[in-house]
């Protein structure tokens, strides 16, 4: 790597033909080691990312179930066959439900969880770890886990259910608890992540403006309605992006509990690409699939960082 | 060291009944949470130790057998290669997304270029960039075009940087003193021997926390193996794991689930518990922009 030179800082006047191409020169020296430091991500990102996202577009308006064939060209079929789709609809649904639930659950208990933990107790970054534990086991051991936990017969939370005389739960045979018992299986999962980010934002909010308001006679509550919840707007936003996305892009937790059952009630949108891909070999219809929940997706996005950013106070 | 300053709460002293009480609440609210986060797994790990039966009926195993373990490693074949093959995929995967995210770390946050801020918009973008969209496209320039269908570069070579490390990386490096910089140039160093020499050795929290995430990714990743690797050989501690609960050869016994599942965890949990002083710190500042 050339030694990199510290510019001279000098009036320059009208460069001559000459001198221009010094200049030119000096153009690259200036710009290639930055370059040449994102050279790995530039080349990731064209390969890995830009590609396929056009090919992706480009595939979902052919036809391909045969890889040692080239693809059909299809025009709008995929499209129009997808508006038509019930399944599609109903694993949006799904999904939707899914997100839904789990934002609104995570959110709450993640705040909740940072606000307790704010306090300056001794063992707090003991509990800060306890909490983050599930957020770092696999997905796939924790889907075993709650597999044996939410037995209908024999399971340990029936069992304790039943201790209070509730009877037993289907968890994960009944169309209507089967997500919603997934969901909250993820937001177990999740929850000591975002209280550490909602923990690093509280922790960020300078002391003296409680203390002033405290000064002013201004209780607890009135407080956290009118400094921590605009000063934390940042925060929030970012958590409710990044849970939306994850509640969006689960597979595996659906894929080992239920399979997309009991009647597809747990089939997300992920699972129905994967089986349009990986099962039955439809590579245009499952790139249009794609097309489409990501569109809907970057809309959803959009819409709450217009939501927060607006009221944001930095 | 913390990256993330926080402004302190003073400690508290409870000084009145109803501040002893509070407290008192807190850390029962804290205990249950304890209790409520932890719970479910040390029981899974606990009753893989039990015989079937007792699964749903004691909360210690009694008699104590690893019959769940020696029954489940018998029943997949090549298991120890299964789990050496995601330490092979996953620990090239962390060196290398450690080398080339703090690459681009620090050149987004030392150095000017042309580019620099369309270039850092783009890493934040490719962070929200769901998933399902490439997928598809991915296993056909992967599997297909490549060729690499049932071979390690599949599961290498997509994760190679990572973005979410490359912003870490940026901003823990945004916050280290130019003058250590200006020095080094000084003395006549290139900025790649900066970076390493001068930025790594201060920024252990940043490396800590990179490269603990994206092991933990990795090695948690079910999809990407599930869609590549069809070949037992080439097949991740996850996939296969994931594919022993669900197709079958379990023999629905859930104590050999339980049991692959308590050494499926154990390397992440392990690396977590290692490095958890700077990794918790180091994502609460994925929090900060």
């Amino acid at each position: 790597m050339a030694t990199d030179t510290v510019p001279t800082v000098s009036s320059r006047p009208e460069p001559a033909p000459q001198a221009r191409r010094h200049l030119a020169g000096r153009f690259w020296r200036h710009n290639a080691t930055g370059w040449a430091l994102m050279l790995p991500y530039i080349i990731y990102f064209s390969l890995f990312t830009a590609f396929p996202i056009g090919f992706a577009i480009y595939l979902s308006f052919h036809r391909w179930n045969n890889l040692f064939k080239p693809p059909i060209p299809h025009g709008f079929s995929n499209y129009i066959y997808l508006f038509h789709d019930a399944n599609f609809w109903n694993a949006l649904h799904v999904t939707i439900v899914f997100a839904v639930v789990f934002v609104v659950v995570t959110v709450p208990l993640a705040l909740s969880l940072a606000l307790l933990l704010n306090q300056a107790l001794p063992g707090r970054s003991f509990f800060r770890v306890v909490f983050f534990m599930p957020y770092i086991t696999p997905a796939v051991v924790i889907s075993i886990v709650f597999l044996w936990l939410y037995q209908t017969q024999n399971g340990i939370l029936n069992n304790i259910l039943g201790f209070f005389g509730i009877s037993p739960v289907p968890w994960l045979t009944d169309t209507a608890v089967a997500m919603p018992a997934i969901s909250l299986m993820v937001v177990w999962k999740q929850a000591g992540y975002f209280t550490v980010i909602f923990l690093a934002g509280l922790q960020g909010i300078p002391r003296q403006l409680y203390e002033a308001a405290a000064v002013d006679g201004a209780t607890g509550w009135r407080q956290f309605r009118d400094i921590t919840v605009p000063l934390l707007a940042p925060a929030m936003l970012l958590v409710v992006v990044f849970a939306t996305l994850t509640g969006f892009s689960i597979f595996t937790e659906p894929y080992i509990l239920t399979q997309g059952g009991p009647d597809n009630a747990t089939l997300t949108v992920t699972l129905y690409i994967y089986k349009w891909a990986f099962e039955y070999s439809t590579f245009g219809y499952a790139s249009a699939l794609g097309v489409v929940f990501a569109v809907i997706v970057f809309i959803i996005v959009a819409i709450q960082r217009l939501v927060f950013e607006r009221d944001s106070y930095t | 060291m913390a990256i993330v300053t926080p402004t302190a709460a003073p400690r508290i002293r409870a000084r009145r009944p109803g501040h002893v009480i509070g407290l008192g609440l807190i850390y029962v609210g804290l205990a249950l949470g304890t209790i409520l986060f932890l719970g479910p797994m040390i029981w899974g790990a606990l009753s893989s130790f039990k015989t079937e039966n007792q699964l749903y009926t004691t909360f210690l195993p009694s008699p104590f057998t690893t019959s769940a373990y020696t029954d489940s490693f018998n029943a997949i074949p090549n298991i120890g290669r299964v789990f050496l093959n995601s330490v092979f995929d996953y620990g090239i995967v962390t060196v290398g997304a450690l080398v080339f995210s703090s690459m681009a770390g620090y050149a987004l946050a030392r150095l000017q270029f042309l580019g620099r801020g369309f270039l850092f918009n783009l890493v934040l973008f490719t962070m929200t960039i769901p998933s399902m969209l490439t997928l598809v496209p991915l296993y056909i320039l992967i599997a297909d075009y490549f060729n690499w269908g049932d071979t390690y570069q599949a599961i290498i070579a997509p994760a190679l940087v990572s973005p979410v490390g490359i912003f870490l990386f940026r901003q823990f490096f945004s916050t280290l003193p130019v003058e250590l910089f200006e020095a080094g140039r000084l003395d006549g160093l290139s900025d790649l021997s900066m970076l390493f020499r001068i930025a790594w050795p201060l920024s252990r929290g940043a490396v800590v926390t990179v490269a603990v995430l994206v092991f933990m990714n990795g090695w948690d990743d079910f999809l990407w193996p599930l869609v590549v690797e069809h070949d037992q050989n080439y097949q991740t501690a996850t996939q296969a794991v994931g594919l022993f609960v669900r197709g079958g050869a379990s023999n629905g016994y859930l104590t050999w689930q339980l049991a692959m599942a308590t050494v499926l965890a154990l390397p992440v949990l392990a690396i977590f518990i290692f490095g958890q002083r700077y990794f918790v710190e180091g994502i609460a500042t994925t929090g900060l922009k």
